[in-house]
């Protein structure tokens, strides 16, 4: 009896130690939009001509 | 003015309701039992489709304003009914779903921009596709009483089911009502979404979203500008999207098959959209336990057949009148047809045209890869269209991640993916409309499987996509109209500008206006024939067409001006071509001379 319920604990161990897939995908998804958000603020914002102009005049006030 | 825009508005809702008359009359190709959002969609589409295919068939022999009274009136008197039916469906959908206020809101006020923008004057020069043909060759019919292509414009001989339409309005409305008519095509595009949003699982609230996020598309609605046929098309390849998710019976195959001809009938690009749905079907058609293959194989010959003979008065015409059923003939049919007015040399010009624009994403296989970034982010590679908005690319994966189960989910990825790569062949963007439609569908089933298994920071940046999306949209797209809008709301500046808009202005009132003008001979190719409002001839067309026999220059034409009927000669000095009339001409008088500009009488 003592010997099945060590071998509970153990297996329960090892799952809590095997990744989580739901928690992988969860992780994913927000690793995702961050990236998708990331490459906008950056591609369409950043590097826009628009606010290069605005960054540069800004600069040269100062 | 006021009496412009009312005449205009008419026009339009005489049309609307004509196309919701013969729509009416081929509900049963489709049945009754399907839902009410579906209806409206088939009816509408399917009615102006056939309206305008009829159109065009009567139109070879005969087509004055008499004969598009004849038809419309008896038509839009049908479609009164089914019309406070589609309004009382439309109220009640709105009522049931009225939570996506934000959603609502968008549509509304990009509808509201495309009417209002639309009431504009049209303008611009020959890179303007609405000026250089979707316009000019309902003009040019009009006035000849007869739908003919025009052979100094090679464009005008491409199916005209939807230009055909834009004729009617021209005739019964003006010159506005096609600008005012581009409300129908997005709005029955973004209901054509709803439905198959609501086919493919989506409840009232999602379709409302994905309606949002499409219609905030700036490539979406860069072919949904006066002129452009490029939603209508797309509008049409969507109905047949949504009844490929459902077929059962012969019927609905025949029904696919009308869609998909209407589409044939509109633009060149649907001849390829049939292999792709055939594919998608066959993907469906073995999902659902069908084993019999003979039974797929006979429903398809079905939808073809009756593909083809939607589609074929605009192809046989081509073939009796041009020599070639597609004009202008694609280099590798040269062997088989030999097509009128265009020399080898155009059709090749022509094509490398077509290729070198199409190059802006790329052609190698990293560059096939890379297509859902870029059709993202790299707008300016895009002739400006500006783009899809981050959803597809956001939420889209979500699918993968979360597990789409759903048959229909994965037919939707099936097709997109199909028709994405055969457009990969020739990058325009307006080509790729049908596949925004099905992504922002895809995009938002995938943001709700990601709702629903995700926490709040994830919904935090879902809200953030979706913002970016619909606000960085709108504002392009306002953007885009605020000189038209501008022109609309103020006259005085609308007739300050004219003259910069329209070129050689000076010289078109002059020919409109003299009553001694009854045929012009334009020298130079890129002028606009579209302003003009006599008969014309252009030696040259604007894609090196050879409208008479022998003349390789447009300037000799000149010296058999009287024996063409020519009156008066139109000569420019443009970007591509200084004056052409040499000095001291016989037989012409100088009548205006302007800077760029010149008119001659024939004495």
């Amino acid at each position: 009896m003592r010997l099945s319920q060590k071998k509970t604990r153990a297996a329960r161990a090892c799952e809590e130690r095997r990744p989580n897939p739901r928690q992988a995908r969860k992780v994913a998804a927000n690793a995702w939009l961050l990236l998708v958000l990331g490459a906008f603020l950056w591609l369409r914002i950043w590097q826009s001509e628009s606010v290069t102009h605005l960054l540069q005049s800004f600069a040269r006030h100062f | 003015m006021t009496f412009l825009y009312a005449r205009a508005i008419a026009a339009v809702a005489v049309v609307a309701l004509a196309g919701a008359g013969a729509g009416r009359c081929l509900a049963p190709v489709w049945g009754r039992e399907r839902s009410g959002l579906e209806q409206v969609v088939f009816t509408m589409l399917g009615g102006l489709g056939v309206l305008g295919t009829l159109l065009f068939v009567v139109g070879q022999f005969y087509f004055t304003r008499g004969l598009l009274a004849a038809v419309l009136v008896p038509a839009a008197a049908l479609g009164i009914a089914p019309a406070k039916e589609f309004v009382a469906r439309g109220w009640h959908f709105c009522r049931e779903h009225a939570g996506a206020k934000g959603a609502a809101g968008v549509i509304a006020l990009v509808l509201l921009i495309t009417a209002v923008a639309g009431l504009a004057e049209v303008r611009g020069d020959w890179e303007n596709d609405a000026v250089a043909y979707h316009l000019l060759g309902p003009r040019v019919w009009l006035r000849d009483a007869v739908i003919r292509p025009v052979p100094d414009n090679c464009h005008t001989a491409f199916p005209q089911a939807a230009e055909v339409l834009f004729a009617a309005l021209l005739s019964i409305g003006g010159d506005r009502a096609p600008g005012v008519f581009a409300v129908l095509p997005l709005g029955l595009f973004l209901l054509a979404v709803a439905a198959l949003a609501r086919r493919a699982g989506l409840g009232g609230y999602g379709a409302w979203w994905c309606m949002a996020l499409v219609v905030s598309m700036p490539a979406v609605y860069a072919g949904a500008r006066t002129g452009f046929i490029d939603v209508w098309y797309a509008s049409l390849v969507m109905a047949a999207v949504i009844l490929l998710l459902d077929l059962r019976w012969p019927a609905d195959f025949a029904a696919l098959g009308l869609f998909c001809g209407l589409a044939m009938g509109t633009k060149y690009t649907g001849l390829l959209v049939a292999p792709a749905l055939a594919l998608t079907s066959a993907y469906l058609w073995k999902k659902s336990g069908h084993r019999n293959g003979r039974e797929f194989l006979a429903h398809w010959m079905l939808a073809g057949g009756v593909a083809c003979l939607v589609a074929s008065p605009f192809y046989l015409r081509n073939w009796i009148l041009l020599g070639s059923p597609i004009y202008p003939t694609p280099e590798a049919l040269l062997r088989f047809f030999h097509p009128k007015y265009l020399p080898v040399a155009a059709i090749r010009e022509f094509q490398e045209y077509m290729w070198h624009r199409g190059a802006g994403l790329g052609r190698g296989p990293l560059a096939y890869l890379a297509l859902p970034f870029h059709l993202t982010y790299q707008t300016s590679r895009f002739h400006g269209a500006g783009g899809i908005g981050l959803a597809p690319l956001a939420f889209a994966p979500m699918l993968l991640l979360f597990g789409a189960r759903e048959k229909s989910t994965k037919a939707l990825a099936l097709l997109a993916w199909v028709m994405t790569s055969l457009w990969f062949l020739q990058q325009e963007s307006r080509f790729l409309i049908p596949v925004y439609g099905i992504a922002a569908v895809l995009a938002v089933l995938g943001w709700r499987a990601m709702l629903a298994r995700t926490g709040r920071m994830a919904a935090a940046m879902a809200l953030a996509v979706v913002a970016i999306s619909l606000s960085y949209g709108c504002f392009m797209i306002a953007s885009a109209r605020s000189e038209e809008l501008h022109r609309v709301v103020s006259p005085s500046y609308a007739e300050r500008v004219r003259a910069q808009q329209i070129p050689y202005l000076a010289s078109f009132q002059y020919l409109n206006e003299t009553a001694a003008v009854r045929k012009v001979l334009i020298l130079d190719r890129s002028v606009p024939p579209y302003y003009l409002e006599r008969d014309y001839l252009k030696p040259i067309g604007q894609w090196d067409e050879q409208v008479l026999p022998g003349v390789t220059r447009a300037v000799d034409a000149l010296p058999r001006a009287q024996e063409l009927g020519v009156t008066h000669v139109l000569d420019v000095q443009s970007t591509i071509a200084p004056f052409q009339v040499p000095p001291n001409f016989p037989g012409l008088e100088l009548v205006v001379d302007l800077p760029e500009q010149r008119v001659y009488r024939v004495l």
